[in-house]
Order: structure tokens, then C-alpha cells, then sequence
């Protein structure tokens, strides 16, 4: 894989995590809310895991700013992720649609949608480049450009999709 | 074509390409705000089968602390009911308690508020606890969420003093509660039936 593309995905990924743990650290009693809501754990075990998850999160971008650790930093991107996406999906199959996802600094009620699940897998690929064997390709002051303005891109889609999904939730 | 031309070219392109995600994502935002300034007649009625108007489905119900209440019976004091669906899993029913604790105080003289779920009391209890709501009647009863064709919580149903459902829908916000009260006066059935006749109005 191109240099170019690897450090795409860093950045996205890495802005990615840094968003929802700040987002997480400063509403931790409402993450915990979130948590408790899928059901996946007992009430005693809330806490701690919801504690656990910010602090995957941190490792994660603290992983990804360092060359050396950055494919561990991916793999776990990956795994929490996937296990996002997990938690979403078997809620959903419950049918218990009517749950917060805790996902989203934009708007705080967003609900479980198949769409999250979907979108997690997607972000969870894109932490997958980070894994591919790259080219060792000297970055040029245009790449960098590059680099830059697809993060900011992606930063804005991301916000603008998470806003108007949460309208289709209000209106349905 | 020199280089320099390519390059420049190129980097103008990407700030065209950013710019352009700014619009979107900022046009994403004004149509949020659009949503949440949206006319306040009426709670969103999700086309459920209930009719507005119509006498309100009566459920005879027992109370948490007991007793039995007819809901959606005539009221002989002349006073109203807002029922209002909550469960302690759904984290905005818990930011719309303290709203429908306040909105029954101002509007103690017409209004009783009966709240309903479905579960567990102690679940329930604990939430209504926590917002200092202990006092309010509480319901658990899956046949009355039935009744009301209750999809999407938090959702309220307006019943007046005559047993007929003044409105009856959704409710997210401060806003939505108070157009269920504003519908009644109003003589609005919901959002819907608000917005039709304003677009019929101006044409």
C-alpha cells in the first residue's frame, strides 16, 4: 500500500478514536448509561468496562501516533470496532431498537441502527489498511496536502452524516 | 504545463473539494435547526391507528401503589390527563422527566400526569427517584401501551376531562410536550395536520 493511503488511514482513524474518547471522558456517567443499555454484561461489570473501553480507546491513539506500535494500535481499532458493531447487531436482533447507541459526540440521541453496524464494519476496513505491508515511499509536500485535506473531507462527512441520520430517527 | 502549474492546480482542487464537504456538513446543520424550530402544534402522530378527537381507548389499569384508575375514562372534575410512556432504558425519557414534573406544576390547575412503563417497578421507581417524581401515579402495564399504540418512547397521549384523546404522538423535547397542550387549545390534532393546513392556507 501506498505511503499516501496508510497515513489516510492513520489520521482518519486516529482523529476517529480521539473524538469519541473525549467524548466519552467528558460524559462518562451517560457512556456508562450506554453500556448498561446493551445488556451485554451484568450491572455490576457496567463500571468497569465502560472504564475498560475509554481506556482501549486512548491505547489506540496513543498507538497510532507512534510508527512502531502502530499496527497494534490498528488491530485494536479493529477489534473494538467489530465488537461495536457486535453489540449494535445483537441488539438489534433482540429487537430492542429504542436503545441510545452512545456512539455519536453530534447528537446525543442517536438510536441502534443496521446502518451503525455497517458503518462500523466500514471504519473497521479502513483500519485494515494501516495493517497492509506499505511501500516505504518518501512522502512529498503534495501528499501531504493530500493527507490533510482527505482527513478534513472525511472529518465533514462524517459529522454531516451522523447529523442527518439522527433527523430519520426523529421524524420515523 | 510546468510543475509548478500542476501543483498548484492541484492543491486548488482539494481546497475546492474541502470547502465544498464544509457547505454539506454546515447545510447538514441548518437543516437541524430547522427540524428542532419546527412549528410547536402538536406532538409528531406516527399515523398509529388511534384517532384524534375520537373517545381515548379505556384501560382499566393498576396503579404501582395499588389502587385502580380507568384510563382514558371521563374525568368528573373536569380535568384532563397527560399519560406519559417513559422506560428507564431510554436515556432521553429520563432528560423529559424533569420536564413533565415542571409542565404538571404550571399547569397543575387542568392537568394530572399518570405515568406509564412497562418492567420492572423497582427499575422504574428508581428512575422517577432520581427525579424526585416518587409522588406521580405509575402504571406498568403492557395493555395499556397496547391500547395507545405506543411504537417510540418517550411518547404522551392528551386525554381531556370528556375521555376524548386531544393528541397524542412522539415526544422528544420540552417543545413537543408543550404542544400537546398548545394542540388542545388550539384545537390542533398534530404536527402533521399543522403543517397541511398552513401549506393550504398560503396557497
Amino acid at each position: 500500500m501506498d505511503s499516501a493511503f496508510s497515513l489516510v488511514a492513520v489520521t482518519v482513524i486516529g482523529l476517529l478514536f480521539t473524538a469519541s474518547v473525549l467524548h466519552k471522558l467528558f460524559n462518562f456517567s451517560a457512556f456508562t448509561e450506554s453500556v448498561r443499555g446493551y445488556r451485554l454484561f451484568g450491572s455490576g461489570l457496567t463500571q468497569p468496562v465502560a472504564g475498560l473501553l475509554v481506556l482501549l480507546e486512548l491505547m489506540v491513539v496513543f498507538a497510532l501516533v507512534q510508527a512502531d506500535t502502530r499496527e497494534v494500535g490498528a488491530i485494536l481499532a479493529i477489534l473494538l470496532l467489530l465488537l461495536y458493531a457486535g453489540g449494535i447487531g445483537i441488539n438489534l436482533l433482540r429487537g430492542r431498537t429504542s436503545l441510545h447507541c452512545g456512539c455519536s459526540w453530534g447528537n446525543g440521541q442517536q438510536l441502534i441502527k443496521p446502518g451503525q453496524v455497517l458503518r462500523n464494519i466500514s471504519l473497521a476496513v479502513v483500519a485494515g489498511i494501516i495493517l497492509l505491508p506499505g511501500n516505504g515511499r518518501e512522502l512529498l509536500w503534495l501528499d501531504w496536502v493530500s493527507v490533510i485535506a482527505t482527513t478534513v473531507i472525511f472529518a465533514f462527512a462524517y459529522l454531516a452524516a451522523e447529523r442527518l441520520t439522527s433527523f430519520s430517527v426523529n421524524l420515523r | 504545463m510546468s510543475d509548478l502549474t500542476v501543483a498548484i492546480s492541484f492543491v486548488l482542487l482539494w481546497l475546492v473539494v474541502v470547502v465544498m464537504a464544509l457547505v454539506i456538513w454546515v447545510l447538514a446543520r441548518q437543516i437541524g435547526v430547522l427540524h428542532e424550530r419546527i412549528a410547536p402544534a402538536g406532538a409528531l402522530s406516527l399515523r398509529n391507528g388511534l384517532s384524534i378527537g375520537d373517545a381515548a381507548p379505556q384501560v382499566t389499569v393498576e396503579m404501582v401503589s395499588g389502587s385502580q384508575r380507568t384510563i382514558g375514562a371521563a374525568n368528573p372534575s373536569g380535568r384532563s390527563t397527560l399519560l406519559f410512556f417513559f422506560s428507564p432504558t431510554c436515556p432521553v425519557c429520563k432528560e423529559l422527566l424533569p420536564i413533565i414534573k415542571h409542565s404538571s406544576q404550571s399547569e397543575q390547575d387542568w392537568i394530572d400526569v399518570v405515568l406509564a412503563g412497562d418492567g420492572d417497578p423497582a427499575e422504574h421507581q428508581k428512575i422517577l427517584q432520581s427525579a424526585q417524581m416518587q409522588a406521580f401515579p405509575l402504571t406498568l402495564s403492557a395493555a395499556l401501551g397496547i391500547a395507545y399504540h405506543v411504537g417510540k418512547l418517550p411518547y404522551a397521549a392528551l386525554i381531556d376531562e370528556q375521555g376524548l384523546l386531544q393528541s397524542a404522538g412522539l415526544v422528544n423535547s420540552r417543545e413537543h410536550i408543550e404542544s400537546l397542550y398548545e394542540a388542545k387549545e388550539m384545537g390542533v390534532k398534530d404536527l402533521q395536520t399543522y403543517l397541511s393546513h398552513n401549506a393550504a392556507e398560503r396557497r
